[in-house]
């Protein structure tokens, strides 16, 4: 099926942003891997995963509507040199997601793609989900301090 | 944070370099920010320009007076 071209665009904008995701989170699992904050680690290593599950769908939404997924152009990856600062960093990235999430909702709404309403609104809700959880880890670091907040992240059951 | 991977650099030393008034070019050619693949370009523009704006809009001694 023939997409349109800002369809296709906008979508492609999206997967830059998940590609730049999958590394992101994945260089502070391995950084936090090193570090010794192995539940740290498993919870960076989950995210990344899930990105990736992201840009699989949104490829696969890309070449449904006839288009060429961009696997070349990213963002720049910010490296978190302390955890505090990869979750800073997770939070700014995942509340970016939600709001590009909220555009492509409006403008597929717009232009009557509602397939791509669909994954867009799906994908909306999980990037929520992981922008709550970056909130609620900031918080709790607030709450408990940075060195009670990384003493619970040092086993992994 | 590491903004630039191929040259190791981080945000402090870039903000560093925006109030010594440094441009890409300039910090290209000092802590190389940005000069090999170029992936960061858009990181270190963006640190650039947001600290000399904050710079530009702190008023100045006789008007903070
Ligand atoms: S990441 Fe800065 S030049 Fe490659
Ligand atoms: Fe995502
Ligand atoms: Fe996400």
């Amino acid at each position: 099926m023939k997409g349109k071209k800002e369809i296709i665009e906008a979508l492609n904008q999206l997967l830059t942003a998940e590609l730049t995701a999958i590394n992101q989170y994945y260089v502070h699992y391995k950084m936090c891997e090193n570090w010794g904050y192995k539940r740290m680690a498993h919870h960076f290593r989950e995210l990344s995963m899930g990105e990736m599950k992201d840009a699989d769908e949104v490829i696969e939404r890309i070449l449904f509507l006839e288009g060429v997924p961009n696997m070349q152009r990213m963002n720049p990856v910010k490296v978190g040199e302390t955890v505090a600062e990869q979750l800073q960093l997770a939070r700014e990235l995942e509340s970016g997601q939600v709001k590009m999430l909220n555009d492509l909702v409006a403008l597929a709404r717009d232009a009557g793609d509602n397939g791509t309403r669909h994954l867009a609104e799906h994908g909306l809700l999980d990037e929520e989900r992981h922008l709550d959880w970056a909130e609620s880890q900031l918080g709790i670091i607030e709450d408990v301090g940075i060195k009670n907040y990384l003493a619970e992240m040092i086993a992994h059951e | 944070m590491i903004i630039c991977h191929c040259h190791g650099v981080s945000d402090r030393e870039l903000r560093a370099a925006a109030r010594r008034g440094e441009s890409c070019a300039d910090v290209a050619r000092g802590c190389r920010a940005g000069s090999a693949c170029h992936g960061c370009l858009p990181a270190v523009r963006e640190i650039l320009r947001e600290n000399v704006v904050r710079e530009l809009s702190r008023p100045k001694l006789e008007e903070r007076q």
